[in-house]
Protein backbone atom coordinates (compact mmCIF):
# COMPACT_ATOMS: atom_id res chain seq x y z
CA UNK A 1 0.00 0.00 0.00
CA UNK A 2 3.01 2.20 1.02
CA UNK A 3 4.15 1.80 -2.23
CA UNK A 4 1.20 2.75 -3.96
CA UNK A 5 1.07 5.70 -2.68
CA UNK A 6 4.55 6.58 -3.53
CA UNK A 7 4.30 5.41 -7.00
CA UNK A 8 1.20 7.96 -6.90
CA UNK A 9 2.28 10.71 -5.39
CA UNK A 10 6.08 11.02 -4.96
CA UNK A 11 7.65 13.86 -7.27
CA UNK A 12 3.78 15.04 -7.81
CA UNK A 13 1.65 18.32 -6.43
CA UNK A 14 -0.84 15.56 -6.05
CA UNK A 15 -1.96 12.25 -5.40
CA UNK A 16 -5.24 10.36 -5.42
CA UNK A 17 -5.24 7.37 -3.28
CA UNK A 18 -8.81 5.67 -2.53
CA UNK A 19 -8.97 2.94 0.77
CA UNK A 20 -11.42 0.56 1.81
CA UNK A 21 -10.60 0.00 5.50
CA UNK A 22 -11.81 -3.00 5.47
CA UNK A 23 -8.58 -4.19 3.48
CA UNK A 24 -6.87 -3.02 6.75
CA UNK A 25 -9.24 -3.77 9.77
CA UNK A 26 -11.44 -7.49 9.30
CA UNK A 27 -15.26 -6.74 8.49
CA UNK A 28 -15.96 -9.01 11.81
CA UNK A 29 -13.71 -6.46 13.64
CA UNK A 30 -15.55 -3.54 11.82
CA UNK A 31 -18.40 -4.48 12.76
CA UNK A 32 -18.20 -4.51 16.30
CA UNK A 33 -16.54 -1.53 16.09
CA UNK A 34 -19.27 0.05 14.07
CA UNK A 35 -22.31 -1.56 16.98
CA UNK A 36 -20.55 0.37 19.57
CA UNK A 37 -20.24 3.47 18.49
CA UNK A 38 -23.94 3.43 17.92
CA UNK A 39 -24.49 2.44 20.68
CA UNK A 40 -22.59 4.84 22.18
CA UNK A 41 -24.16 7.74 19.76
CA UNK A 42 -27.86 6.47 19.95
CA UNK A 43 -27.96 4.91 23.66
CA UNK A 44 -25.74 6.65 26.01
CA UNK A 45 -25.46 9.93 24.20
CA UNK A 46 -29.23 9.84 22.70
CA UNK A 47 -28.08 11.22 19.64
CA UNK A 48 -31.20 10.23 17.69
CA UNK A 49 -33.77 10.58 20.86
CA UNK A 50 -32.83 13.95 22.60
CA UNK A 51 -31.43 16.77 22.41
CA UNK A 52 -29.53 18.89 24.31
CA UNK A 53 -28.23 16.10 26.71
CA UNK A 54 -26.46 17.32 30.20
CA UNK A 55 -24.28 14.88 32.56
CA UNK A 56 -26.54 13.43 34.56
CA UNK A 57 -28.45 12.11 31.51
CA UNK A 58 -24.94 10.73 30.37
CA UNK A 59 -24.28 9.51 34.04
CA UNK A 60 -27.77 7.85 34.01
CA UNK A 61 -27.25 5.69 30.53
CA UNK A 62 -23.97 4.65 32.12
CA UNK A 63 -25.66 3.08 34.91
CA UNK A 64 -28.17 1.90 33.03
CA UNK A 65 -25.82 -0.52 31.18
CA UNK A 66 -23.88 -1.14 34.46
CA UNK A 67 -20.30 1.14 33.27
CA UNK A 68 -18.37 1.97 36.44
CA UNK A 69 -17.24 5.16 36.72
CA UNK A 70 -15.46 7.65 38.87
CA UNK A 71 -17.09 11.04 39.19
CA UNK A 72 -14.08 12.72 37.55
CA UNK A 73 -13.39 10.39 34.73
CA UNK A 74 -17.85 11.74 33.85
CA UNK A 75 -16.85 15.26 34.48
CA UNK A 76 -13.62 14.52 31.98
CA UNK A 77 -15.81 12.83 29.22
CA UNK A 78 -18.79 15.06 29.21
CA UNK A 79 -16.20 18.13 28.57
CA UNK A 80 -14.65 16.25 25.95
CA UNK A 81 -17.63 15.96 24.16
CA UNK A 82 -18.03 19.56 24.15
CA UNK A 83 -17.42 22.18 21.77
CA UNK A 84 -14.45 24.48 23.58
CA UNK A 85 -16.21 27.33 23.71
CA UNK A 86 -19.48 25.98 25.23
CA UNK A 87 -19.64 26.96 28.83
CA UNK A 88 -22.86 25.33 29.20
CA UNK A 89 -24.21 22.38 30.86
CA UNK A 90 -25.51 20.87 28.51
CA UNK A 91 -24.25 18.54 25.06
CA UNK A 92 -25.98 19.82 21.81
CA UNK A 93 -25.94 17.22 19.10
CA UNK A 94 -23.63 18.56 16.82
CA UNK A 95 -21.52 18.33 19.40
CA UNK A 96 -22.00 14.81 19.76
CA UNK A 97 -21.94 14.22 16.06
CA UNK A 98 -18.34 15.88 15.91
CA UNK A 99 -17.05 14.41 18.96
CA UNK A 100 -18.62 10.96 20.04
CA UNK A 101 -15.60 8.65 19.18
CA UNK A 102 -15.53 5.51 21.20
CA UNK A 103 -12.26 4.51 19.31
CA UNK A 104 -10.16 7.37 19.29
CA UNK A 105 -7.26 7.50 16.79
CA UNK A 106 -5.08 9.97 19.56
CA UNK A 107 -3.61 7.91 21.81
CA UNK A 108 -3.88 11.34 23.79
CA UNK A 109 -7.70 11.12 23.74
CA UNK A 110 -8.18 7.76 25.14
CA UNK A 111 -9.28 7.14 28.51
CA UNK A 112 -10.39 3.69 30.72
CA UNK A 113 -13.66 5.02 30.50
CA UNK A 114 -13.88 4.77 26.93
CA UNK A 115 -12.29 1.52 27.23
CA UNK A 116 -15.23 0.16 29.59
CA UNK A 117 -18.00 1.96 27.73
CA UNK A 118 -16.32 0.22 24.60
CA UNK A 119 -16.58 -2.90 26.34
CA UNK A 120 -20.10 -1.98 28.06
CA UNK A 121 -21.23 -1.09 24.66
CA UNK A 122 -20.90 -4.58 23.31
CA UNK A 123 -17.32 -4.36 21.36
CA UNK A 124 -16.54 -7.78 22.39
CA UNK A 125 -17.13 -10.39 25.56
CA UNK A 126 -13.58 -9.38 27.21
CA UNK A 127 -11.05 -6.76 27.16
CA UNK A 128 -8.71 -9.26 25.55
CA UNK A 129 -11.11 -8.20 22.25
CA UNK A 130 -10.08 -5.01 22.07
CA UNK B 1 -5.63 12.93 -1.04
CA UNK B 2 -6.93 9.61 0.55
CA UNK B 3 -10.62 8.71 -0.18
CA UNK B 4 -12.13 6.61 2.63
CA UNK B 5 -14.26 4.59 1.10
CA UNK B 6 -17.97 3.80 2.59
CA UNK B 7 -19.45 0.69 3.36
CA UNK B 8 -22.64 -0.97 4.50
CA UNK B 9 -24.01 0.31 7.62
CA UNK B 10 -23.06 -2.39 9.69
CA UNK B 11 -19.81 -1.49 9.75
CA UNK B 12 -19.72 2.20 8.58
CA UNK B 13 -20.49 3.76 12.34
CA UNK B 14 -16.90 2.73 12.77
CA UNK B 15 -15.35 4.28 9.71
CA UNK B 16 -17.41 7.53 9.72
CA UNK B 17 -16.00 8.12 13.04
CA UNK B 18 -12.53 6.86 11.92
CA UNK B 19 -12.81 9.42 8.87
CA UNK B 20 -13.97 12.18 10.98
CA UNK B 21 -11.15 12.32 13.13
CA UNK B 22 -8.55 11.84 10.19
CA UNK B 23 -10.62 15.15 9.01
CA UNK B 24 -10.67 16.64 12.15
CA UNK B 25 -6.78 16.77 11.95
CA UNK B 26 -5.33 16.47 8.40
CA UNK B 27 -7.66 19.17 6.54
CA UNK B 28 -6.36 22.07 7.95
CA UNK B 29 -4.71 24.91 6.51
CA UNK B 30 -4.85 24.95 2.85
CA UNK B 31 -4.72 20.95 3.20
CA UNK B 32 -8.13 18.66 1.88
CA UNK B 33 -6.46 15.29 2.28
CA UNK B 34 -8.95 13.71 3.52
CA UNK B 35 -12.12 12.82 1.72
CA UNK B 36 -14.75 10.84 3.12
CA UNK B 37 -17.52 8.78 1.15
CA UNK B 38 -21.36 10.05 1.70
CA UNK B 39 -23.95 7.69 0.62
CA UNK B 40 -26.92 9.61 -0.67
CA UNK B 41 -29.28 6.27 -1.12
CA UNK B 42 -29.19 6.74 2.62
CA UNK B 43 -32.23 8.21 4.54
CA UNK B 44 -29.78 9.75 7.39
CA UNK B 45 -27.87 11.63 4.49
CA UNK B 46 -29.15 14.73 4.72
CA UNK B 47 -29.22 15.11 8.31
CA UNK B 48 -25.35 14.02 8.30
CA UNK B 49 -24.50 16.76 5.62
CA UNK B 50 -25.96 19.41 7.57
CA UNK B 51 -24.01 18.39 10.38
CA UNK B 52 -20.95 17.54 8.42
CA UNK B 53 -20.73 21.16 7.22
CA UNK B 54 -21.99 23.02 10.50
CA UNK B 55 -19.13 21.23 12.21
CA UNK B 56 -16.39 22.08 9.86
CA UNK B 57 -17.44 25.82 10.57
CA UNK B 58 -17.86 25.40 14.67
CA UNK B 59 -14.02 23.24 14.39
CA UNK B 60 -12.68 25.05 11.61
CA UNK B 61 -11.24 22.14 9.14
CA UNK B 62 -12.06 22.25 5.51
CA UNK B 63 -14.77 20.06 4.04
CA UNK B 64 -13.40 17.18 2.00
CA UNK B 65 -16.82 15.68 0.93
CA UNK B 66 -17.05 12.98 -1.62
CA UNK B 67 -20.70 12.36 -2.70
CA UNK B 68 -22.02 9.52 -3.84
CA UNK B 69 -25.14 7.48 -4.66
CA UNK B 70 -24.26 4.04 -2.97
CA UNK B 71 -23.46 0.67 -4.14
CA UNK B 72 -25.01 -1.62 -1.10
CA UNK B 73 -28.61 -1.13 -2.06
CA UNK B 74 -29.79 -4.77 -2.81
CA UNK B 75 -27.66 -5.96 0.31
CA UNK B 76 -29.65 -2.90 2.77
CA UNK B 77 -32.73 -4.45 1.91
CA UNK B 78 -32.72 -7.45 1.86
CA UNK B 79 -30.72 -7.01 5.67
CA UNK B 80 -33.16 -4.95 6.96
CA UNK B 81 -35.77 -7.39 5.63
CA UNK B 82 -34.43 -10.25 7.28
CA UNK B 83 -33.73 -9.03 10.53
CA UNK B 84 -36.82 -6.91 11.02
CA UNK B 85 -35.82 -2.67 10.77
CA UNK B 86 -36.55 -0.69 8.55
CA UNK B 87 -34.26 -0.20 5.37
CA UNK B 88 -31.79 2.55 5.74
CA UNK B 89 -32.27 3.23 1.86
CA UNK B 90 -34.70 5.35 0.63
CA UNK B 91 -37.42 3.17 -1.41
CA UNK B 92 -37.34 4.69 -4.98
CA UNK B 93 -34.40 6.35 -7.34
CA UNK B 94 -36.05 9.86 -7.40
CA UNK B 95 -35.79 9.86 -3.57
CA UNK B 96 -31.89 9.30 -3.79
CA UNK B 97 -31.96 11.46 -6.67
CA UNK B 98 -33.10 14.32 -4.24
CA UNK B 99 -30.64 13.63 -1.40
CA UNK B 100 -27.96 13.62 -3.71
CA UNK B 101 -28.42 16.88 -5.48
CA UNK B 102 -29.90 18.28 -2.35
CA UNK B 103 -26.56 17.45 -0.07
CA UNK B 104 -24.70 18.82 -3.21
CA UNK B 105 -26.44 22.32 -3.45
CA UNK B 106 -25.68 22.37 0.18
CA UNK B 107 -22.28 21.55 0.11
CA UNK B 108 -21.47 23.81 -2.71
CA UNK B 109 -23.83 26.88 -1.25
CA UNK B 110 -20.89 26.49 1.97
CA UNK B 111 -17.83 25.32 0.43
CA UNK B 112 -14.92 27.56 1.13
CA UNK B 113 -11.63 27.83 -0.90
CA UNK B 114 -9.90 25.18 1.15
CA UNK B 115 -12.53 22.69 0.92
CA UNK B 116 -13.13 20.13 -1.92
CA UNK B 117 -16.18 18.48 -3.11
CA UNK B 118 -16.11 15.20 -5.22
CA UNK B 119 -18.72 15.12 -7.07
CA UNK B 120 -18.68 10.94 -7.77
CA UNK B 121 -21.78 10.35 -10.11
CA UNK B 122 -22.52 9.01 -13.34
CA UNK B 123 -25.53 10.92 -13.43
CA UNK B 124 -25.76 13.46 -15.95
CA UNK B 125 -28.40 15.81 -14.57
CA UNK B 126 -26.31 15.95 -11.15
CA UNK B 127 -23.41 16.70 -13.22
CA UNK B 128 -25.41 19.18 -14.96
CA UNK B 129 -26.90 21.03 -11.73
CA UNK B 130 -22.88 20.90 -10.43
CA UNK B 131 -21.66 22.46 -13.36
CA UNK B 132 -24.74 24.99 -13.08
CA UNK B 133 -23.82 25.94 -9.14
CA UNK B 134 -20.35 26.38 -9.93
CA UNK B 135 -20.96 28.89 -12.51
CA UNK B 136 -23.86 30.73 -10.24
CA UNK B 137 -20.77 30.54 -7.00
CA UNK B 138 -18.65 31.62 -9.56
CA UNK B 139 -15.71 29.24 -8.57
CA UNK B 140 -13.08 29.83 -10.78
CA UNK B 141 -10.27 27.14 -9.41
CA UNK B 142 -11.06 23.33 -8.41
CA UNK B 143 -12.41 23.14 -5.09
CA UNK B 144 -15.74 20.87 -7.35
CA UNK B 145 -14.55 18.12 -9.12
CA UNK B 146 -16.15 15.44 -11.22
CA UNK B 147 -15.17 11.75 -11.15
CA UNK B 148 -17.04 8.52 -12.75
CA UNK B 149 -15.57 4.69 -12.42
CA UNK B 150 -14.53 3.72 -15.56
CA UNK B 151 -17.17 1.42 -17.99
CA UNK B 152 -19.83 2.45 -15.38
CA UNK B 153 -23.13 4.38 -15.85
CA UNK B 154 -26.32 5.50 -14.52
Amino acid sequence: MLESIHAQADGKGEGHFALKLTALISTDTMTRLSRAQQVFMNDILKFDKQTPIDISDLRNSLLERGIQFRQEELDQLFRSLQFEHNETEELSRLEIYANAHLLQLDSERRSGLLHRIAIGCGVGVSEDDL
Amino acid sequence: MLYVDAEQTFMQAAIESCGQQLTHKYNRGDQHIIMNGYQCYLKRMRQVIQYEVATSKVLGYNLGVKLIRGAYMNEERTLAQENGYESPVWSSIEETHACYNDNMLHVIEHLEENGLLFVASHNQSSVDQATELIRQRGFRDHRVRFGQLKAFSD
